[in-house]
């Protein structure tokens, strides 16, 4: 049985490898931008979990040069007014945009997945329900709405990945709204129904198959305005603590006093950072919405 | 006098209040210093910068010759959220150098009231004090029209600003202030419930804001002051932009003939240090605090000659406040905390090298402070394989990460917070973390309310009054229990009894003794450094004076001169 | 049509409602920060804080409060600040001029720029141009704003000595120049980003257009290239145009309130982030609805004039 069913696996899987190995090779040579921009959100999620470790210096520690230093060899991208090495803390700094962005694109992706799918495939009230929810929101300027927020809940990581996440959550379920309603009137589907398939198997085997993919598109898409976000607010100093290493942050106070009187290299790193970070995650959602789903090509 | 011999004689150029929070506030410049008000031990980041003080210019030219058309322009750092004096600091100290007038004011160099409305000043017994009023009237705005200011005027303004929530009173003002006679329109009696060394200072009946003389009726009817200002100083308030770019200009009635030699004021708002400093090099503004070297090495640099730079050491110190019980109630937990920091360091970094190591006292209050020799052998002491050794013995659980609180109010304190917390990781050992919360919730619960979990960190006011540095040792805190839950019976009395104490001489010994017996007690409030302040002038603004604390903002003789 | 924008017009309280009730109780919640402890200083006693919370109505029941709040509100009064006591419309009224500035300013240059490209870059598709401001459309997405606007203190500062105008809103009719100075370059910047993403969807909508049997026809029917771009491509491509402007003005909220803050210019922004920092909870109040409002109805306007641009679409 074994024997039999892992040969029938290896007879099922060899030829499709090969295929899959071409088919992406041939994306990859379709999207280039693609490809850079998932170097560079593979860089990104390297840097963030490894960053700290990968770093020269301890981000927070002090003096570790002269203060203020312009680039040099000991310090690439210089030193800022407390000694710190600005490498290190560029490095460090994608820990925290990293876990922000990630969070609240995953959490808000799913549920507002869910909930776009549940809109579009039920319909009736839930629909008018959540669509209205949905235009409630829309009215809702979001600097408005972060504010409500940390009024309500205090500043902090959570809450910030809260505030964010619920900004992605809406405009991802009109997506999947509109893509399942497609889907659940789709020909096929109503000859799964002719054939007297049930309404469960319909929406599992049929409809969310189909639909989950853009899932992902979605997330990607909204990754870079998430972390444009996340810096946003900590640029505001309404984000994460000072202290933390962080872009937005140190694009902000004493950095940019400081940059004002000629040492540049304390904020355009960071901002540079971001600027790349965001421009990787941008044509990666790009081009992931080109290969799944042309439809969504403006 | 005393402040001035510590320094040089640029050194001690002070601008005017030293800014108490100016260098705290990094943002440079903020009025707040002196007015030693009990209640609040830091400054907050709304005050705009006041002008220069005149008088000590060493050559002033005959009055004929001096243009009294300029208007000095000067920044704001942020919008009030009122311009009535009696809800906010900011508006309170402002208005109060420059539209309203005082019976007197003390200034720092001679600690010695100097009179303003009040023509004798009389103190026959301890307990009453006799004032006689000059000639001065408000200014010719409805509901007051221009009248002339009278004893019930000073009254009221004395006796309702303590009674306002916004206002903050001192222990003096609330405990031995008695309460305001007036025999007739020009006599102002004022009586206390018990003799008082600090009854002329700038935290009794000097304080600005609560000697503001405010017209009467309007001091029946506060609300008034939330549309309009109304005093009888120097200058009027002529408007402002939902509590921006305020106005002011001369008062043609006030009561020195010729003065204010300014036509007037005006501020404007520049939130961002970077945005300020371009300003000031564009001309658009007069006058600039700096935050620190760089920017003063910049400007120099840029504009050579044609600007000046005044600098002081301020009298606002960096404190570092542990709490005294749970986990901190064991001293060598609080002295191990103290060895771990670096002072020259955190100097270095904080002020790139221009700032002084800070006693209890700050060094400007030379008279009182201990010898730096004595604070190097005690509270100096940076020792970080004692400091570890202090906590492996006091059985402190280094895996519990510290918390720092400090206030978001601008890139100094959180730089400061990150400098502490950098230290203490390396030289403790321990983790720590930095929690920030915005200044209301800050003050109020955390300090005040002493929900902090380990640490806090700010830097106090610039009190023109010594024994204002001592509140953090006391047992109770206007009116609350100590902030650290330090609780010292000997120290508490050493302090009590020195407010009780004339004679000058014997008053500064007292003060020295609470200060080393602080320090031998590890109370867990320690001062870390004061910053130098600088602030940047046009050569064209003419009549500074310095040194003389807060006092030197009350100037008529600031001018506007472009001629070389 | 009529009908469609009546019943459009009936949610707008409904939905401004739900935005209030929510502020309100947000606001209100039992750990959010306390008013009163941000207007008490040391010396505030007690009974201070209880007569002030009582002069303030926040000692009431919440759900009294509201409706009181909500009577008043009725009638047109929005009450006065918490801090300042002023009326909230007299305070919202003398900053609104700058921050309208700012929306107006930057939603104009976003379309004017974005549009623009996109038609160029559309019509002269796979050209140089064309590849120049897709780059552009690229990067403009993916740069921070406020990372712009710091670079346009530092730079010009470094380069040429040159400071932006200080002392907040100036009237455009008072002093035009130092107002378009003081408004001009950051808005431009500002508006970087929504252009960016103007551009890609005019020049896609555009290249659909122009795809179109119908352009062919024009074309052959001999009419200038400049008149079949615009009468007929543009046209056609305004929906999507449309759409995403009244997105962008949405976002544009955000975008004033860092530009305020950048530029220390007395705004709304500038009004919201203050109020919001001593829990001023008429001004949040108003602000809230306020924008709640002014994004409705400009979707409601944007819908509708899909039916105005294109016979095609019909609302019932």
């Amino acid at each position: 049985m074994a024997t039999a069913a892992e040969s029938l696996r290896s007879f099922d899987t060899v030829p499709r490898e090969r295929p899959r190995l071409v088919r992406l090779a041939r994306l990859a040579r379709q999207h280039p931008t693609g490809v850079f921009g998932l170097v560079v959100i593979a860089g990104f999620v390297v840097l963030g979990i490894f960053g700290p470790a990968i770093a020269p210096y301890d981000p927070r520690e002090l003096r570790t040069g002269g203060v203020l230093e312009g680039p040099s060899r000991a310090h690439p991208f210089g030193t800022n007014a407390l000694g710190q090495d600005v490498l290190s803390r560029v490095i460090a700094g994608a820990r925290i945009s990293l876990i922000i962005s990630f969070s609240a694109v995953f959490i808000g992706g799913s549920i507002g997945s869910f909930l776009g799918i549940v809109s579009g495939y039920y319909g009736r009230w839930v629909d008018y329900l959540i669509q209205r929810s949905g235009e409630a929101w829309a009215a809702f300027p979001s600097i408005v709405f972060y504010f409500m927020l940390i009024t309500a809940f205090g500043q902090g990581v959570k809450t910030i990945i809260i505030a964010i996440a619920i900004g992605a959550l809406f405009g991802g379920s009109r997506v999947l709204r509109g893509a399942t309603m497609v889907e659940a009137r789709s020909t096929y589907v109503e000859a799964a129904r002719a054939l007297g398939a049930s309404e469960a198997r319909i929406f599992f085997r049929h409809v969310l198959p189909n639909v989950l993919p853009l899932t992902v598109v979605l997330m990607s898409t909204s990754l870079g305005g998430a972390i444009l976000a996340e810096s946003a607010l900590a640029f505001l100093g309404i984000g994460v603590e000072p202290g933390t290493p962080s872009w937005g942050i140190d694009m902000s106070g004493e950095n940019l006093t400081v940059a004002r009187l000629g040492y540049w290299h304390v904020v355009v790193f960071p901002g540079l950072a971001i600027s790349l970070v965001v421009l990787g995650a941008n044509l990666l959602g790009d081009a992931l919405r080109d290969i799944w789903d042309p439809r969504l090509r403006r | 006098m005393r402040a001035n011999g510590l320094f040089g004689s640029r050194a001690s150029r002070r601008r005017f209040l030293a800014g108490a929070g100016a260098a705290g506030l990094g943002a440079g410049g903020l009025l707040l210093a002196g007015c030693g008000d009990d209640e609040a031990p830091v400054a907050t980041s709304t005050a705009p910068e006041g002008g220069a003080s005149p008088g000590s210019s060493p050559t002033v030219p005959p009055e004929a010759d001096i243009p009294k058309d300029g208007i000095l322009r000067l920044r704001q750092t942020a919008p009030w959220s009122s311009i009535n004096p009696w809800k906010g600091l900011d508006s309170g100290l402002t208005w109060g150098f420059y539209v309203f007038d005082h019976l007197f004011y003390t200034p720092l160099d001679t600690l010695k009231p100097e009179l303003f409305l009040a023509t004798s000043l009389e103190q026959p017994e301890p307990t009453r004090i006799i004032f006689k009023l000059g000639e001065g009237y408000f200014h010719d705005k409805p509901p007051v029209n221009g009248c002339r200011v009278t004893a019930r005027d000073v009254k009221a303004s004395y006796e309702t600003s303590i009674k306002q929530p916004g206002v903050s009173t001192t222990t003096f003002m609330t405990q031995v202030f008695a309460g305001i006679e007036v025999p007739d329109d020009e006599t102002v009696i004022v009586k206390l419930n018990a003799p008082d060394a600090r009854a002329f200072t700038s935290t009794a009946l000097g304080g600005v804001i609560t000697s503001s003389i405010i017209p009467e009726e309007i001091c029946a009817q506060p609300e008034f002051m939330d549309r309009d200002i109304i005093g009888s100083g120097r200058f009027v308030f002529e408007g402002h932009e939902g509590g921006t770019n305020f106005r002011l200009r001369r008062f043609e009635k006030w009561r020195i003939p010729g003065e204010p030699w300014l036509a007037g004021m005006r501020w404007f708002l520049i939130q961002e240090q970077a945005q300020a400093l371009a300003a000031f090099s564009a001309q658009d503004i007069d006058t600039v605090g700096l935050a620190n070297v760089l920017e003063r090495d910049q400007l120099v640099q840029r504009h050579g000659k044609d600007i000046e730079i005044d600098s002081d050491i301020s009298r606002s110190v960096w404190v570092v406040l542990t709490r005294a019980d749970g986990r901190w109630a064991d001293p060598r937990v609080r002295r191990a905390v103290n060895l771990a920091i670096d002072r020259d360091e955190i100097i270095e970094i904080m002020t790139f090298g221009e700032g002084l190591k800070s006693g209890i006292m700050p060094p400007a209050f030379a008279s009182v402070s201990l010898s730096e020799q004595e604070l190097a052998e005690t509270l100096w002491k940076f020792d970080p394989t004692q400091a570890k050794q202090l906590l492996a013995q006091a059985g402190f659980d280094t895996s519990q990460p510290i918390e720092i609180k400090v206030a978001a109010l601008g890139d100094n304190y959180s730089k400061f917070a990150q400098a502490i917390a950098a230290q203490l990781e390396k030289n403790l050992g321990v983790k720590t973390n930095i929690v920030t919360e915005d200044f209301g919730t800050w003050l109020q619960k955390s300090l005040y309310g002493s929900e902090y979990k380990d640490l806090i960190v700010f830097p106090t006011l610039a009190y023109d009054e010594p024994s204002q540095y001592l509140r953090p040792y006391e047992k109770e805190i206007g009116g609350r229990p100590n902030w650290a839950r330090f609780f010292d019976d000997e120290l508490n009395q050493m302090i009590a009894k020195s407010r009780t104490i004339m004679d000058e001489e014997e008053r500064f010994e007292a003060l020295k003794e609470i200060q080393r017996k602080a320090i031998e007690k590890v109370a867990p409030a320690f001062p870390i450094y004061v910053p130098r302040t600088f602030a940047a002038y046009w050569y064209w603004v003419k009549g500074r004076v310095t040194g003389r604390g807060s006092f030197g903002l009350f100037n008529g003789r600031l001018y506007i001169d472009k001629r070389r | 049509m009529r009908q469609y924008a009546l019943r459009r017009l009936a949610y707008l309280p409904l939905i401004a409602a739900l935005v209030s009730v929510i502020t309100f109780f947000t606001l209100r919640m039992p750990w959010a920060g306390d008013p009163v402890t941000y207007m008490s200083t040391q010396n505030t006693t007690v009974e201070d804080q209880e007569r002030l919370r009582k002069e303030l109505g926040l000692d009431k029941p919440v759900a009294v409060q509201f409706g009181l709040w909500l009577g008043d509100v009725l009638r047109g009064d929005f009450g006065e600040t918490f801090r300042g006591r002023q009326p909230v419309l007299d305070e919202v009224m003398r900053r609104f001029p700058a921050t309208l500035e700012i929306m107006v300013l930057s939603l104009g240059f976003t379309v004017l720029f974005g549009v623009t490209f996109g038609v160029v870059s559309a019509v002269r598709q796979d050209s140089f141009a064309d590849y120049g401001l897709r780059v552009f459309a690229v990067f403009g997405q993916s740069v921070p704003d406020f990372f712009l606007l710091i670079l346009l203190i530092v730079l010009p500062s470094i380069w040429w000595n040159y400071s932006h105008p200080i002392g907040g809103h100036v009237s455009i009719f008072e002093d035009p120049i130092r107002n378009l100075r003081l408004y001009v370059p950051p808005t431009l910047l500002l508006a970087v980003g929504g252009s960016a993403l103007m551009m890609r969807v005019t020049r896609s909508a555009m290249l659909e257009v122009l795809r179109q049997d119908y352009m062919r026809t024009a074309r052959a029917k001999g009419l200038g290239a400049y008149a079949v771009i615009v009468r007929h491509g543009l046209r056609n491509a305004l929906i999507p145009i449309i759409t995403l402007a009244g997105n962008h003005l949405v976002a544009l909220f955000f975008g004033a309130v860092i530009l305020e803050q950048v530029f220390s210019i007395n705004g709304l922004g500038q009004f919201f982030l203050t109020s919001a920092a001593q829990r001023d909870f008429p001004v949040m109040q108003f602000l809230v609805l306020y924008s709640a409002l002014v994004v409705m109805g400009l979707n409601l306007v944007v819908d509708l004039s899909y039916a105005l641009i294109d016979p095609r679409i019909k609302y019932s």
